[in-house]
C-alpha cells in the first residue's frame, strides 16, 4: 500500500530539480512548509515561481508561508498512465488548488489520503508533504478535516 | 477603423498532402513525407518548385527549411519563419506567409508540417518540451515541470481535462456534449477515404463506452496520433489569378495571446480556465475579414480535445460563454443539416493529426467546392488552430467571386 502522502508512484517518477530560483521553495518543503513567492515591491503573489513580477517587473521577492489550505479549483482522475512510474498508481487524482491565502494562487498537486474521499470542485483541502527523496519533499493535498 | 490592408489580397493557391496513417504506419521517413507534401502543393498550384522563395514552418519542424529547399531544388529562399509551440501555429504560418507575400518580401511561400510519430515517438507519452522538440523525461525535471510532472501531470490530455472539468462545473456541460463533437468528426470522416478512421463510424454510445483516459476525457475525446504531412502555397491574389486553380482568398488571419496567459498555465487569469483563450483573436479576425459568426458557413476547429473545441465555439461567438454544451446538441455540428458543420474531413479526431495544417487544407477544399463533405454554397470557412495553447491563430478563408 502506498503511504497516505503518496499516490503510489514508482521509483522512476521524475524528482523536482532544485534550481536557484526555486531553492527556497524546496528548502521550506523539506521542513513541511508551503511557501509562495511574493513580490517585495508591490506585494503581488505568484506561483509557479518566476524571476520577475508580471505586475511591476521587479525581481525582488520574498517567500511567504501559506496555511496550505484551499479548495479544489479543478481536478482530473488519471486512468491512462503515460509514464512507467504511473502504471501501478492509476487511478490517481491531479488537483489544482486555489489557496485560501497568498492571493489565491493556483497550486497543482495530487489528492492523497483517504481513498474514500473523491475529488470534487470546491473540496476543502490541506497540504501534506511526500518525502520522495531526502532532499525533496513534494507537496500534495488531502481533504481538510 | 481602417480595414485590414491584407483583406483578400493574398490567397492559398495550392494544397498537398501525403497519405495519412495511424502513428507508426508510414512506410517512409518524416522528411520524405514533408518533401512529398510540398511537391504536391506546388504542383496543385501550377507552379514550379523553383518558384518557391519562402517557407513558414512551426513547432520545431524536424524537416528543416534548408534541408527541404536543397532536396527539392527550390528557388532562392528570401523569407523563412519558424513559429513557436505546436498545433497553435497551424494558421499562424499562413498569416506569416500572407504578410511576407503582401509586403513583397517573398513571392511564393510554402507552409508545411510533417509528423512521423512512429519514427520519432508519440505525443501522448510523458515528454518534456513542446511539439516535435520534445525529449524524454529524465530522472529529475526543472523549471515549470518540477511543479507538475512529479504529481503525474505529464500529458496534454491530463492538462486539458482540468479545463474541461472546470467548464462542466461552471456551466453544466456534460461528457455527452463532448461526445457530440467526436460523433460529428467521425461522421464526416466516413465520407473521406483519406481519413484514418474511414470505415470506423462512431456513435455517442461508443463514445460513452470508450475507456477513460483522464476524467472527464475518454479515448474518443482525444485527437489521434498520426503519421503524414501536408502543405499549402500562398501568394498574392493578383498573381494567383493567372494560376491553375481558382484562388482561395485569405479574408482574415489573426494570432493571439490574452494578457496574463502564457506558458505557465497555473498563472493564467481565472476566466481563461474555461476558455480557449481565443476571444481576442476572434474579434481581430472577424474585423479583419469584415464578417461575423453568422457569415461562417463551415468551420475547421482544431481538436486537441473535444472540450477545447466547445470553448473555441464560445470564443468565436457562435453562442454565449458557457452555452457551448447546449449549442452542440441536436446535430448542430453535423453535415448536411447542422447550422455549423465542423471538421468536414474528419479533423484531428478522425481524419489525421498533422498538427492542424490538414484543417487548413480542408478549408481550402470547402472554398473550392471539392470537399467530400461539401457544404453547398459555402462562401466563408473559419479555421482555428490549437485552442488553449497560446499564442494561437485562426483564418477566415473566402471563396473567390
Amino acid at each position: 500500500m502506498s503511504a497516505p502522502t503518496s499516490p503510489g508512484f514508482g521509483a522512476t517518477m521524475p524528482v523536482p530539480k532544485v534550481e536557484p530560483l526555486t531553492e527556497p521553495f524546496w528548502a521550506a518543503a523539506r521542513e513541511g512548509r508551503l511557501v509562495i513567492q511574493r513580490c517585495a515591491d508591490c506585494g503581488t503573489f505568484r506561483h509557479l515561481p518566476h524571476a520577475l513580477c508580471a505586475r511591476c517587473q521587479s525581481a525582488a521577492h520574498d517567500w511567504v508561508e501559506s496555511s496550505g489550505r484551499g479548495r479544489v479549483f479543478t481536478y482530473t482522475v488519471v486512468t491512462h498512465p503515460v509514464h512507467a512510474a504511473a502504471v501501478d498508481a492509476v487511478p490517481y487524482t491531479v488537483v489544482v488548488v486555489e489557496l485560501d491565502d497568498c492571493g489565491g494562487v493556483m497550486v497543482p498537486g495530487n489528492l492523497v489520503g483517504d481513498p474514500a474521499v473523491a475529488a470534487r470542485v470546491d473540496l476543502p483541502v490541506e497540504v501534506v508533504f511526500d518525502p520522495v527523496t531526502d532532499e525533496v519533499w513534494v507537496p500534495r493535498f488531502r481533504a481538510a478535516g | 477603423m481602417e480595414p485590414w490592408p491584407l483583406r483578400d489580397r493574398t490567397s492559398i493557391v495550392g494544397i498537398g498532402e501525403t497519405q495519412y496513417w495511424k502513428a507508426g504506419g508510414a512506410d517512409r521517413t518524416e522528411f520524405e513525407l514533408a518533401c512529398e507534401a510540398v511537391q504536391r502543393a506546388v504542383a496543385d498550384a501550377g507552379l514550379t518548385l523553383a518558384d518557391v522563395d519562402g517557407i513558414c514552418v512551426y513547432s520545431g519542424e524536424r524537416s528543416s527549411p534548408s534541408e527541404v529547399a536543397q532536396a527539392l531544388g527550390l528557388g532562392a529562399l528570401r523569407f523563412v519563419s519558424l513559429y513557436p509551440g505546436g498545433g497553435n501555429s497551424a494558421c499562424a504560418v499562413v498569416h506569416h506567409a500572407a504578410l511576407a507575400v503582401a509586403s513583397g518580401s517573398a513571392d511564393v511561400v510554402v507552409c508545411y508540417r510533417s509528423i512521423c510519430q512512429g519514427q520519432f515517438g508519440r505525443f501522448g507519452r510523458a515528454r518534456v518540451g513542446s511539439g516535435t522538440a520534445r525529449a524524454e523525461v529524465g530522472e529529475s525535471v526543472g523549471g515549470r515541470e518540477a511543479f507538475t510532472m512529479p504529481s503525474g501531470l505529464m500529458s496534454a490530455a491530463q492538462s486539458y481535462a482540468l479545463e474541461a472539468r472546470r467548464h462542466m462545473h461552471e456551466y453544466g456541460t456534460t461528457s455527452d456534449h463532448f461526445g457530440m463533437i467526436s460523433v460529428a468528426c467521425y461522421a464526416h470522416a466516413q465520407r473521406n477515404p483519406r481519413a484514418v478512421m474511414h470505415g470506423r463510424p462512431l456513435t455517442l454510445e461508443d463514445h460513452q463506452r470508450s475507456r477513460m483516459i483522464a476524467d472527464p476525457y475518454r479515448l474518443f475525446d482525444c485527437c489521434q496520433e498520426s503519421d503524414g504531412a501536408c502543405a499549402v502555397v500562398v501568394t498574392r491574389t493578383d498573381r494567383a489569378r493567372d494560376l491553375r486553380r481558382s484562388p482561395v482568398l485569405i479574408a482574415g488571419a489573426a494570432e493571439g495571446l490574452a494578457p496574463g496567459d502564457g506558458g505557465d498555465r497555473m498563472r493564467r487569469p481565472r476566466e481563461l480556465w474555461t476558455s480557449a483563450g481565443l476571444a481576442g483573436t476572434a474579434r481581430d479576425l472577424y474585423a479583419r475579414a469584415g464578417v461575423g459568426p453568422a457569415d461562417i458557413d463551415v468551420a475547421q476547429l482544431y481538436e486537441n480535445f473535444t472540450g477545447q473545441v466547445l470553448m473555441t465555439i464560445e470564443d468565436f461567438g457562435f453562442c454565449g460563454r458557457g452555452e457551448g454544451g447546449g449549442f452542440v446538441e441536436g446535430g448542430t455540428l453535423e453535415w448536411p443539416h447542422g447550422a455549423l458543420p465542423i471538421n468536414t474531413a474528419g479533423g484531428n479526431l478522425a481524419e489525421a493529426y498533422i498538427h492542424g495544417l490538414s484543417l487548413v487544407n480542408e478549408g481550402v477544399r470547402q472554398m473550392r467546392g471539392e470537399s467530400t463533405t461539401q457544404v453547398e454554397g459555402a462562401e466563408h470557412c473559419l479555421v482555428v488552430a490549437g485552442p488553449s495553447a497560446p499564442p494561437s491563430s485562426a483564418l477566415i478563408l473566402r471563396r473567390a467571386s
